[in-house]
């Protein structure tokens, strides 16, 4: 059993000469593991409570946010899950990861806020998004 | 007070870019944002009822503020809404037997009002409770 660092912000844990028991990743430049995540409020006075990996997050309009990486990711071919809710109007949200006016790149992607029922974008008080790659 | 960065995006309206702070705002301003974009304190955007019109502020120097035309064509919009599925659910009930706590012409009475008050606001609180009514209404008549 020893510790084994492969290089900054990573490292194993392994067990005699085989196999790695636990494998520790804090670098966006690892894969399988979460790239970016980040919590905001989007309703009138914007927020971010919260985030790993991002620098900013851009109002567009309602409903519509462009999240920024602080580390690009090696490719655009990232997995981005996300709810919304509000106890307002807006119970809950539905998150889409792609807007017309901007696919997802390696250094950012928009995402658009919508509600079953209600007309349109919506902004919630509580967005929370996470990019797995 | 926090600083955000401001600018005029590509549809005409403003985007406001919040920094998390993993960067310094000056970095976030030069990575994140389009040439011209400037740093303002957060306190000096609109509030209250005005920053519920945030697709309808439009900046001008450093200076964000609401353009009322277009916070009345949305409002008008956001009325339209509301009367179309209302007007959805109304004829549902009629169809299962159900009575409107409102009748079809107080109904219609009532959105011409509306109607008449969101067109005739100067300020957002006028357009937020114009619409007011409606809501009301809608809220009283549900399920």
């Amino acid at each position: 059993m020893g510790l084994v660092l492969s290089g900054a912000g990573s490292g194993s844990i392994q067990s005699g000469t085989s196999g790695v028991a636990v494998q520790m990743q804090d670098s966006a430049s690892n894969s399988n593991t979460c790239q970016a995540w980040v919590t905001y409020k989007s309703t009138s006075t914007q927020s971010i409570r919260a985030s790993f990996n991002v620098s900013s997050v851009t109002y567009v309009a309602t409903g519509t946010y462009t999240i920024n990486f602080t580390n690009a990711l090696p490719d655009t071919n990232y997995s981005t899950v996300g709810m919304g809710g509000s106890s307002s109007t807006v119970g809950y949200s539905v998150l889409s990861n792609y807007s017309s006016n901007l696919a997802p790149t390696t250094t950012a992607f928009q995402v658009r806020e919508y509600s079953p029922g209600l007309p349109g974008n919506v902004d919630t008080d509580y967005v929370s998004i996470a990019v797995f790659r | 007070m926090s600083q955000v960065i401001i600018f005029t995006n590509t549809s005409g309206n403003v985007s406001v870019c919040v920094p998390t702070g993993e960067l310094d705002i000056q970095t976030v301003l030069t990575k994140d944002c389009p040439a011209g974009a400037i740093i303002v304190d957060s306190s000096t955007l609109p509030q209250g009822t005005d920053a519920a019109f945030f697709d309808s502020w439009k900046l001008s120097g450093t200076t964000v503020s609401v353009d009322m035309p277009t916070a009345i064509a949305h409002q008008t919009k956001t009325l339209n809404n509301l009367a179309y599925a209302e007007a959805q659910h109304r004829s549902a009930k009629a169809g299962i037997g159900l009575t409107n706590v409102m009748s079809d012409a107080d109904w219609a009475t009532a959105l011409s009002t509306a109607r008449a008050a969101v067109t005739a606001s100067t300020t957002t609180a006028q357009l937020v409770a114009a619409i007011e009514p409606i809501q009301a209404a809608i809220t009283a008549n549900a399920l």
